[in-house]
């Protein structure tokens, strides 16, 4: 019995059927040329693989993961509609993602990255601005980044500020999180520059893996310890300097 | 903020697919950039429930082949240096001086576009034959005949050790 070529093709892209599978299988055993066939075609598909795989374990540039952390911190006030479907894929999604990758997404997230192109840069409410190509906080997150301490925090703002601490750059960092975005900014001149953004989270769930993903990259920043309130305070009254 | 972060776990996979699609790092994640935009712009359009990689492949592939045709018109015009020129795939020379061509990259590079799209989305990205034809809006039949073509090309082309 002899097989043409869209057969033998499918054969190899599993998409035969069970019992032509069981034809190819047996004809294969008699039939070198038939072996050889399917052996090559297999070995394309390998050689495919083996070339564009690894593309799909790079880490992602900051510029596309900053698109979607931008924009899922610009979509706060979406319609409910969009609220509720957002809920029902949350539902789906929180089941197949644990700590464990937030952190390894966390670790190829946005570092200075570009967010003005795409559109958040004019609005007065955007937590985001650029400034030299560089993401800075702005608005209600520059105010929480400046004047909210972590030991007497209210439910006023959008924005709970997590950790207080030196980075090893020298640079006071503190970290934030908010039901959109969550990330690490550091006092730089005038502004909170971003050195890390990722997505925050509506359930209470997410905003725990987001923020422990946020504690694990400020420990990499931390020069020692994070600051104790006392320290906090002092730092704010003095600029954060 | 689910579809974003959906869309953060598709970005692997659809950086895969743009290289094989257009097989410079940059062209590619520059399409995916496009693709993101895109989707971000028209999310309203995808349906909660439905498959979103199929939507964002699809996404991908028609600004590809839009980038592809644009700069096709434009090809007897003089050096178009927009930043996505480099993705039509036709420009070989600037290709060869910027990068060390691997042999697949090669071989992609020369099928035709309907048969490195059938190649990319089977071969590559492991659609089943079923959801790749209906991604392109292609029937079954037309969907294997291109890959059955696109594979001789490529076996053709990388040799007997394929």
């Amino acid at each position: 019995m002899s097989f043409d070529e869209a057969t033998i093709m499918a054969y190899v892209d599993g998409e035969c059927d069970a019992v032509t599978v069981k034809r190819i299988e047996k004809a294969m055993t008699a039939d070198p040329v038939l072996a050889k066939q399917i052996e090559q075609a297999q070995a394309l598909r390998n050689r495919l693989s083996a070339h564009y795989d690894p593309i799909a374990e790079e880490a992602v540039p900051d510029r596309l993961t900053a698109m979607l952390t931008a924009a899922a911190s610009s979509n706060i006030d979406s319609s409910f509609t969009a609220r509720k479907a957002d809920r029902e894929i949350g539902k789906r999604q929180r089941r197949g993602m644990g700590i464990a990758q937030w952190g390894a997404m966390a670790a190829t997230l946005a570092l200075g990255v570009v967010i003005g192109q795409f559109g958040l840069g004019g609005d007065a409410g955007a937590p985001f601005a650029q400034t030299d190509g560089a993401l800075v906080a702005s608005g209600p997150l520059a105010d929480a980044l400046e004047t909210q301490l972590a030991s007497a925090q209210t439910d006023n703002s959008d924005y709970r500020i997590g950790l207080t601490f030196r980075a090893k750059t020298g640079n006071i960092c503190r970290s934030f999180t908010s039901e959109a975005v969550s990330g690490i900014g550091c006092r730089e001149g005038q502004q909170w520059k971003m050195v890390s953004t990722l997505p925050g989270g509506n359930a209470s769930d997410y905003r725990q893996a987001s923020s422990s993903a946020v504690n694990e990259i400020a420990a990499d920043l931390m020069a020692d310890a994070p600051a104790d309130a006392e320290t906090e305070r002092k730092l704010m009254e003095s600029g954060w300097k | 903020m689910a579809f974003e972060q959906d869309l953060l776990e598709l970005l692997p996979r659809l950086r895969r697919f743009a290289r094989s699609l257009t097989r410079d790092i940059n062209d590619a994640d520059d399409l995916c950039q496009m693709a993101l935009e895109r989707a971000l712009n028209k999310r309203d359009q995808w349906q909660a429930g439905t498959r979103l990689d199929s939507w964002m492949y699809r996404i991908t592939r028609n600004i590809w082949i839009d980038t592809v045709r644009a700069a096709g018109r434009h090809k007897h015009v003089a050096n178009d240096d927009s930043a996505m020129e480099n993705i039509a795939g036709d420009d070989h020379k600037r290709m060869e001086s910027r990068m060390e061509l691997n042999d697949v990259d090669r071989a992609m590079d020369r099928l035709p576009m309907e048969q490195r799209e059938a190649v990319s989305l089977v071969l590559v990205e492991g659609f089943a034959y079923k959801e790749a034809a209906a991604l392109l809006d292609i029937p079954i039949g037309t969907l294997t005949s291109r890959l059955v073509r696109g594979r001789e090309a490529l076996q053709r082309e990388l040799g007997e050790a394929a």
